[in-house]
């Protein structure tokens, strides 16, 4: 059931960035965004920033203007779309208030002001969960693990560790609100009447491959419990006792893993070929990228279970690990519409290097060179990480105090 | 086929088991008797690899733990005194998993599964869930695991806690039929009954010590055929030895000022002299228990208390 949970929820957002964004795709254009941020925040500077980032700084060239003559630029066919972000916009986010981005397309152009559209109301609900994922009580509480537990306490309370596990849970949930149109609404005016054209395949390039990610490290995560499951049976004890021991144990969860990666890659890369028109060609490549990338994942993820004293430490340790890990490494959120700065933070993270590997495999921009490179120092790591988390499994893991 | 040599074992500042050393010969049961806490699982965890040993050695089937720990484990079947199943799997996927994992593949392994279901009376429900199974056909199941790939030492911890006797009967008929095929068996226990009908040798163990061990006819000669005379009331432990010099062949065991217990022939028949003897010590008892020598006495004889306390 848990395992549906951890593919179910990015693979449902990566049908629906899917569906939005659609097949296939032309050349670049490029096309002119005008910005009217009445509210100037935070969060409205966010959600514009998107633009300017990655890909699509590719392909738009974004302008700050005032209203009035925003609208009569577009009005004279001058600019793809114009975005009017109303004042009071972050204050409407961070209160949890229904607010609205006001999006004026010219109806004179179809692809560009498409393309903004979309990218807008992904960038809007972004802001929303980065805000809402962050929020106040579940920031105070990860301070709270930074800084450590009160003076002259020993340990967090339970009831600090329970609160904050009710946090994350939320904050999961929250995720879903993401998906929630009304959140933030994009209104649409002077609709071309033309027919919907294909969106570039650059949106499914840009989404799909972090969704993929995502799923594999929640998956990640989830099968690192497995330890902590067998210790309680007593199964890994009696495992002990066997010929292969532990690290045979061991060694049959890593395997496992990789099989696992390695369905849901090859389910999802099909489906991408598929959807969004992929080259086929590179799509072997990218299934055997990501199954490396996976198991190397689940890898950490042990790691830091079996360095657990519980398994509710353990627990929350990785999901400690897991959403900063995600958030900076362009799984929530791809690298390229980040801020130069901190995608270039995220491309240091193990998912966030090896997500954008991926993404140059699918697009077919790579060298061989340098992902046979890539992959070797992956499996070197992996065995080496393996090869740590037996010797811990089998000795302070199993018995502690022994 | 198992022998155990100077075997010590410490967690931290604890010594848990200290210079334990036995032989446990083939075709022949040895139980390891002993209270809560006396070190039981703590020599069977060093026995099967769970646990490294401090210092000692130990050979299983002529094989060095220490030196050869695969082949050791090869030839010896586990059972862990708490239940170790995949509750998720069936009865005998479970079997099939840790046959697997003594290198058992194919037709053997099925067949091998299916008689022991059949042994442990679960044939008709190879396909229910573990989870599905009373406390007593996990146990029976917990019990069959070890046995797939036909060790020649079975190392059982406990076998029949929290069985009902029902069950408890069935297990140790199971375990007399591995005897019978020549398995050398090592057998911790707290139940003194099952020590003394069940095993052919019989060590007793406290805080880590093995303190006597012997075959039960050896162990009764040690408590030289005295019966034990425990007594609760009021003592003066100074004026005991003096008020009991008079009976020449009474040993005091135990002497507190609420306790007093004494070992001595023919209690039953010369319980009067004693009293007369007490109450001139100015003894004065409120209860008596009085116990043929079995290894319980023993037991009491050799550290002062109780098996079970
Ligand atoms: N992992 C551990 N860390 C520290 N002390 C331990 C550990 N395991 C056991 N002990 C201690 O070692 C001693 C022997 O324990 P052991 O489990 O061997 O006893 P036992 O004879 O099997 O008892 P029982 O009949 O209750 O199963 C006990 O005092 C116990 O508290
Ligand atoms: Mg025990």
């Amino acid at each position: 059931m848990a395992l549906l949970l951890w593919v179910g929820v990015p693979m449902v957002l990566a049908l629906l960035i899917g569906t939005i964004s659609g097949g296939k795709g032309d050349a670049k254009p490029r096309g002119r965004l005008l910005v009217a941020d009445l509210d100037d925040s935070l969060a409205s500077r966010a959600v514009t920033a998107a633009f300017a980032q990655g890909e699509l700084g590719k392909m738009f060239d974004v302008e700050t203007v005032e209203v009035a003559a925003g609208r009569a630029r577009i009005h004279d066919g001058d600019g793809s779309a114009l975005i009017v972000v109303p004042l009071g916009f972050g204050e409407a986010l961070l209160l949890d208030q229904p607010t609205t981005i006001e999006l004026v397309k010219n109806p004179a152009r179809k692809i560009m002001p498409r393309i903004a559209e979309e990218t807008l109301g992904l960038a809007a609900d972004a802001v929303f969960y980065a805000q809402r994922i962050a929020g106040d009580s579940l920031r105070n509480s990860i301070e709270a693990i930074v800084s450590g537990p009160p003076a002259g306490q020993k340990v967090m309370s339970a009831a600090f560790i329970a609160g904050f596990s009710v946090e994350i849970n939320t904050a999961i949930e929250r995720l879903s609100t993401y998906l929630d149109p009304l959140a933030i609404e994009v209104v649409k005016e002077a609709e071309p009447a033309a027919a919907a054209e294909s969106p570039p395949k650059n949106f499914a390039l840009l989404f799909f491959p972090s969704m993929l990610f995502l799923t594999l490290m929640f998956m990640a995560q989830g099968l690192s419990e497995d330890l902590w499951r067998e210790k309680a049976m007593g199964t890994l004890a009696r495992a002990s006792g066997t010929p292969g021991g532990v690290s045979a144990l061991v060694l049959g969860k890593f395997l496992c893993s990789a099989a696992f990666v390695a369905a849901i890659g090859a389910i999802g890369l099909t489906y991408a070929g598929l959807r969004f028109d992929f080259d086929w060609r590179y799509l072997p490549l990218a299934l055997i990228w990501i199954t490396l990338a996976g198991v190397l994942l689940f890898a950490l993820m042990m790691l830091v279970q079996v360095h657990g004293k519980s398994q509710r430490g353990g627990d929350l340790l990785t999901n400690a690990l897991l959403f900063p890990l995600a958030m900076i490494g362009g799984a929530f959120f791809p690298l390229e519409m980040m801020p130069r700065w901190m995608a270039d933070i995220g491309r240091l993270t193990p998912n966030g290097w090896a997500l954008s590997e991926f993404r140059s495999i699918l697009s077919g921009e790579f060298s061989f060179a340098e992902v046979a490179l890539g992959a070797l120092g992956i499996i070197l790591v992996t065995l080496a990480l393996a090869w740590w988390i037996q010797g811990r499994a089998r000795t302070v893991f199993l018995r502690p105090g022994a | 086929m198992l022998t155990v040599s100077h075997l010590t074992k410490r967690y931290g500042d604890l010594l848990a088991v200290d210079d334990i050393s036995f032989n446990a010969p083939e075709g022949a049961i040895f139980g390891l008797l002993g209270p809560n806490g006396a070190g039981k699982s703590t020599t069977i965890g060093c026995i099967n690899g769970l646990l490294n040993p401090g210092s000692g050695t130990i050979t299983v089937a002529g094989i060095d733990t220490a030196t050869r720990p695969r082949d050791a484990k090869r030839a010896m079947g586990v059972v862990p005194q708490e239940l170790a199943l995949y509750e998720d799997l069936t009865a005998r996927e479970n079997l099939q998993y840790w046959g697997g994992a003594y290198g058992m593949r194919g037709v053997q392994l099925n067949s091998r599964a299916d008689e022991l279901l059949a042994r442990i009376g679960l044939a008709d429900r190879p396909r229910d869930q573990v989870k599905k199974f009373s406390g007593g056909m996990k146990r029976r199941l917990n019990f069959a695991c070890a046995l797939l790939h036909r060790p020649r030492v079975l190392l059982l911890d406990e076998p029949t806690v929290g069985v009902d006797p029902q069950s408890r009967v069935a297990l140790l008929e199971l375990v007399r039929d591995e005897v019978v095929q020549g398995t050398c068996v090592l057998y911790t226990t707290h139940y003194m009954e099952e020590a003394e009908t069940l095993c052919d040798r019989v060590g007793i163990i406290d805080r880590g010590k093995l303190i006597a061990q012997g075959t039960l006819g050896e162990l009764r000669r040690l408590l030289g055929e005295r019966d034990l005379l425990q007594m609760t009331g009021a003592f003066e432990p100074a004026r005991l030895a003096e008020g009991l010099r008079p009976l020449a062949d009474v040993e005091i065991v135990l002497s507190t000022a609420e306790h007093l217990t004494l070992a001595l022939p023919n209690a039953s028949q010369r319980l009067p002299s004693v009293f007369a003897l007490l109450q001139v010590a100015g003894a004065d008892v409120r209860e008596t228990t009085l116990k043929q020598p079995n290894l319980e006495s023993l037991f009491i004889k050799l550290t002062g208390k109780a098996l079970r306390e």
